[in-house]
């Protein structure tokens, strides 16, 4: 009898202890399981967001290849509709469309795909700058476009890479006030350096694009298409500041217009000046033909290469214009607006001459012809006009255009 | 009770024990993918990031990487036992902790026959076809050899490389694996801690590099943090050119630097450029150059 209670005993503890250990080898196995199914888990996660950072590396080369590539020629001819917010009111060249900030933001808007976050209604795009902004790493100035995959944000920064060119390592010459005919007699040169210059003169929408980011108080100016002619001086200046830049110089930007003298690689030599940027012999230009017979008529062809004043009776102004390339690469470098300069060696001369104020005959449509502008307001009076003061300019606001450039290492 | 549960959910938490192998580098593999792709300023170990089998000293730890955040480390293996590749934060100064570091962000056991070096997609300026712009890292785990491959969009180019671009025609723009692109992850923004370099109205040069007469960067060089651009001044003839200020330089005005000329118009070739009147400085209309204290051409 008590073998049998002493059994029973023995078994319930047994049982008991069986149980126990049941109940840790589960308990165990849930938690093995557990971190089992996390770690699974995690590397799931990890794979996705792997993903992610392809997708958004993908999307960024497609991001950068429009906004390098601007436009395609269908979408430019039908760019009313494609992309409304240019609100184009002038005849303007397809290059206009590259490195846009605003032509980007229909690229975005109409590829949702792409995952840009929206700063503001329709806006897909924000502009970063160094003067008020702090972040480490940033370009002087940038576009940037930001993307939203789940929680987490990227941003594609995009620097302007389709505005300058660069000024090949030369000796050039500079058309000083006492300079001799055909040859330079003042050199300088730019090899050890690399210098960019701006293709284009800058646009209204460059500028506004400064008075919003830094909320300036000047007037903003439209056509957006427009070179920004109305700003003084000291304001060019802060503008091109504000891109990490400085004004052009005369020197810098005479070198890249004055067709270059086979002796200009070599050091020392005598430099010929051509006084058109598009051929080394007078005889082929236009402007040139025109001023011995003033019966020859002024076509469109050459009104696309130097808008003269005539040029307003035969076709429109065409903004951002690559019909007329320099020598190397720089645009609108007769013709069209006044251009003012940076002018360190002779202060008096800051003013490209040739612009649509002068008739085509007249002596100033060569390279070099520089006239002095005061830099503080946009009337005649402002304008030293030297020899000859063209008809039709007193009073009125004088369109004054500018371009930057700038230094870069190696 | 408790606290043998609590205990075991501890050890369980922290280690990687529920990892396959094969799991495990593919975890370490992507880590290293999501830490590193966007980072920028990489350093590499010059001695290791050749794409050969890294193998002395054997048993010691080395640096192979920096970035601006991340260190990749690694641990020689000794001829039996398997190598570490590791990942570690830097410092709040950026800078990476002393080796063996503790501190990791992950590592993994088991490496060998490690070859690493920066891939690109360029020689020469043409591209290669297939080429990636980044870091290979080649290795045998767990028997079988991997290929790494992580791409590095915010990585500048080399010297060699922008100077096989600088051709007529040719924009600027920063160059990376995409010119002028940068790609950053929002939560890892930073700030700088000191303001960007130069003033709008400075009455002295703010140098951003300056060189000596063995044509040496001198001390620092961050003109490429000037707030308004940078500006060459006239000092030596060197390649690269001379020493540097953040702009406004305001060249060629009475007390302020003289604008660069070039020396090689006047068909001469000399190194020093700073003395009275030199010709590779010039000035506005009746201003002269001399040498002035800071050993840069000024006009006065």
């Amino acid at each position: 009898m008590v073998f049998k209670s002493c059994k029973k005993g023995y078994m319930k503890k047994v049982k008991t202890v069986l149980f126990t250990l049941l109940m840790i080898a589960v308990v165990f196995g849930v938690i093995v399981a557990f971190f089992r199914w996390k770690s699974i888990q995690s590397i799931k996660e990890l794979d996705k967001e792997v993903q992610v950072i392809e997708k958004v590396i993908a999307a960024s080369k497609q991001i950068s290849q429009k906004w390098v590539e601007g436009a395609s020629t269908s979408e430019w001819n039908d760019i009313e509709k494609y992309c409304p917010q240019l609100n184009l009111k002038d005849k303007v060249d397809i290059s206009y469309s590259q490195c846009n900030s605003i032509f980007l933001n229909c690229f975005l808007e109409k590829n949702k795909n792409l995952n840009a976050l929206s700063t503001s209604s329709n806006k897909y795009y924000s502009l970063i700058s160094r003067q008020n902004s702090l972040e480490k790493g940033i370009p002087t100035f940038a576009t940037r476009v930001t993307l939203k995959y789940g929680h987490e944000k990227f941003n594609i920064d995009l620097e302007d890479v389709c505005r300058d060119t660069y000024l090949p390592p030369k000796s050039y010459g500079y058309k000083t006030e006492d300079s001799p005919k055909k040859r330079f007699s003042w050199t300088w040169d730019n090899f050890n350096r690399n210098i960019f210059i701006d293709k284009f003169l800058v646009t209204n929408r460059e500028v506004n694009e400064w008075i919003e980011t830094l909320g300036l108080s000047i007037e903003k100016r439209y056509p957006l298409e427009r070179p920004s002619v109305l700003l003084s001086l000291d304001q060019m200046k802060n503008f091109c500041g504000f891109k990490g830049k400085k004004l052009a110089t005369a020197q810098a930007v005479e070198a890249a217009s004055f067709y270059p003298s086979g002796s200009s690689d070599k050091a020392g030599r005598t430099l010929i000046r051509y006084d058109y940027p598009w051929t080394r012999r007078n005889s082929e230009s236009f402007l040139y033909k025109i001023k011995k017979d003033t019966e020859l008529p002024l076509t469109k062809f050459d009104c696309e290469k130097s808008y003269v004043q005539n040029c307003f009776e035969v076709t429109p102004f065409v903004t951002h214009m690559t019909k007329s390339s320099s020598w190397s690469g720089i645009f609108q470098v007769m013709g069209g607006p006044f251009e003012a300069y940076e002018n360190s060696l002779e202060s008096n001369r800051n003013l490209r001459a040739s612009s649509f104020y002068f008739p085509v005959e007249s002596d100033v449509h060569i390279l070099g012809e520089k006239l002095f502008w005061d830099g503080l307001a946009h009337l005649d009076k402002n304008i030293d006009w030297d020899k000859e003061k063209p008809i039709g300019v007193d009073g009125r606001s004088l369109e004054i255009g500018f371009r930057c450039m700038r230094n870069v290492y190696e | 009770m408790n606290k043998v549960l609590i205990t075991l959910l501890l050890i369980f938490s922290s280690c990687d024990s529920f990892y396959k192998q094969d799991e495990r580098i593919i975890r370490f593999e992507n880590i290293l993918k999501l830490k590193l792709t966007f980072e920028s300023n990489f350093n590499g170990n010059s001695k290791f990031m050749i794409g050969k089998n890294i193998e002395r000293p054997a048993g010691s730890w080395q640096r192979l990487l920096t970035s601006d955040n991340f260190c990749l480390n690694y641990k020689i293996p000794l001829l039996k036992k398997n190598g570490v590749l590791q990942l570690v934060s830097t410092s709040k100064e950026g800078e990476c902790p002393k080796l063996p570091s503790t501190k990791e962000i992950i590592s993994i056991e088991g490496i060998s026959n490690l070859k690493i070096k920066f891939t690109t997609d360029h020689i020469q300026g043409k591209s290669v076809r297939n080429g990636i712009y980044g870091i290979n890292l080649n290795y045998d785990y767990n028997a079988k050899n991997r290929n790494l491959n992580i791409v590095l969009p915010n990585k500048e180019r080399s010297k060699s490389y922008i100077k096989t671009k600088l051709i007529k025609y040719s924009s600027s723009g920063t160059y990376r694996q995409d010119k002028g692109v940068r790609i950053t992850q929002d939560s890892m923004k930073k700030l700088r801690t000191s303001l960007w370099y130069g003033e709008w109205e400075s009455k002295e040069i703010t140098f951003c590099e300056r060189k000596n007469d063995q044509c040496e960067i001198v001390g620092n060089s961050n003109c490429d943090e000037c707030l308004y651009g940078w500006d060459y001044l006239v000092d030596f003839n060197c390649s690269g050119g001379g020493s540097k200020a953040c702009s406004p330089v305001e060249c060629g005005k009475k007390g302020k630097p003289a604008c660069v000329r070039g020396i090689q118009w006047s068909g001469r070739d000399m190194r020093e450029l700073c003395f009275n009147d030199s010709p590779a400085g010039f000035c506005q209309d009746d201003l002269k150059t001399i040498c002035g204290e800071d050993g840069v051409l000024i006009c006065i």
